[in-house]
């Protein structure tokens, strides 16, 4: 079977049919529209966390940990995408060093902070989210960025610090994903993650 | 056989819907989800980090040192480099260019450092990930920013220095991709690749 195309503007009216359209050298012209996130969102598959208040965060692989973490846990039924990381200053910083995303189990991880739906009332989340967690030594994957010291009366603003994971880290049922600093920031940070739940 | 599409937007839940096209005929198509999902749930997708700061050296010298991914010779795979991410952990000790550059394998490249499959228990890489090896010397291919030596107690914070390499650099077998300063830098950086492996 033969698929055909045709070069150039159509001039359509509203439920006109129409030949798909496509360029001098066949290749198929087509208008990309609507948020890439869109459609998981509305299908409630979407989910969000974020710190409520600046955290204290651990130092290195430090199993006493605090920061932001997602588990999947054990059993689930699903995998969890992680599309989005975000991270950022509330005040200034209390000592330099680099914000990064670690991987572990789901040991040691409650529901003590909830997982919002992207589109409201809409799906609910498998994921558990915690901001304290005693685990499994994490193992550092991603580097993404540097937290300094300075005063907040120096620059009008900074970032967005966010990091479009674009779906690159699959969390199994059993695993969990986990800020990483490599020092102690006392209550300074925040974090915000963004991942879609599918079946496993 | 044409390809026939409606111009318009309708309202389908569910079931089977014809193609929709703009007044011009071309398809209007709906991207979603992130770009690296499907490799990432495939199994294909693959990350390692630089687990503690390392010394950088300078140049193009082949007593290197930083982060690299290999393809070993006779892999019978070709690995897509994805993302490259990099990020000072204290203040540097020299400034200069952060870059990509790509050699061949050589003899003295090996299995130091654990990659990672973005999904958990996804299966094994090819690659081999080293921070430290003679090699040939290596081309510059990517210049990917600049780092200084400024202090910490001045900013606040920095972004995610992240490359969004795309797919741009194919390693097949017998070849590595390998960080790139342009001056010595002493304990104080980190980097992390992402890529995928697919058959040569």
């Amino acid at each position: 079977m033969q698929l055909e195309t045709k070069v150039g503007p159509a001039n359509l009216s509203s439920g006109a049919p129409s030949q798909l359209r496509s360029d001098t050298g066949g290749g198929l012209l087509a208008q990309v529209y609507g948020g890439k996130y869109a459609e998981a969102a509305r299908a409630g598959r979407l989910f969000c966390v974020a710190n409520a208040a600046p955290v204290t965060t651990s130092k290195d692989n430090d199993v006493t940990w605090t920061g932001l973490g997602i588990a999947n846990p054990t059993g689930s039924g699903k995998n969890i995408i992680l599309h989005e990381f975000g991270w950022a200053h509330q005040i200034a910083g209390d000592d330099d060093g680099l914000v990064g995303l670690a991987t572990t189990t789901d040991s040691g991880f409650l529901a003590t902070l909830t997982a919002r739906s992207c589109y409201y009332g809409t799906g609910t989340s498998i994921a558990e989210c915690v901001a304290t967690a005693t685990i499994v030594a994490p193992i550092l994957e991603r580097v993404c960025g540097t937290h300094g010291m300075g005063a907040v009366t120096v620059q009008m603003a900074v970032g967005p610090n966010i990091v479009d994971l674009a779906g690159s880290m699959i969390i199994v049922p059993g695993r969990s994903v986990v800020t990483w600093t490599s020092e102690i920031t006392t209550s300074v940070l925040m974090f915000s993650f963004l991942w879609e739940e599918v079946d496993a | 056989m044409d390809l026939i599409g409606i111009e318009g937007r309708r309202s389908a839940a569910t079931g089977v819907n014809q193609l929709r096209v703009d007044m011009k005929g071309g398809l209007m198509a709906h991207r979603y989800g992130g770009k690296y999902t499907e490799a990432a749930l495939a199994g294909r997708l693959f990350v390692v980090a630089s687990q503690g700061a390392v010394t950088t050296t300078k140049d193009d010298a082949t007593t290197w040192t930083g982060l690299g991914v290999g393809n070993p010779i006779g892999s019978g795979k070709n690995l897509i480099m994805h993302e490259f991410g990099w990020s000072l952990i204290i203040v540097g000790s020299d400034d200069g260019l952060v870059g990509l550059a790509s050699c061949a394998i050589g003899t003295d490249f090996e299995a130091l450092l654990t990659q990672r499959n973005c999904k958990w228990g996804g299966g094994p890489s090819v690659a081999y990930c080293d921070s430290a090896a003679t090699i040939e010397a290596p081309i510059l291919e990517r210049v990917c920013g600049t780092h200084g030596m400024g202090t910490t107690a001045t900013e606040m914070s920095k972004p995610p220095q992240i490359v969004d390499l795309a797919g741009s650099i194919i390693l097949p077998p017998g070849r590595a991709v390998v960080t790139w300063t342009s001056e010595i830098v002493t304990s104080g950086l980190q980097f992390h690749f992402v890529w995928e492996e697919i058959d040569a």
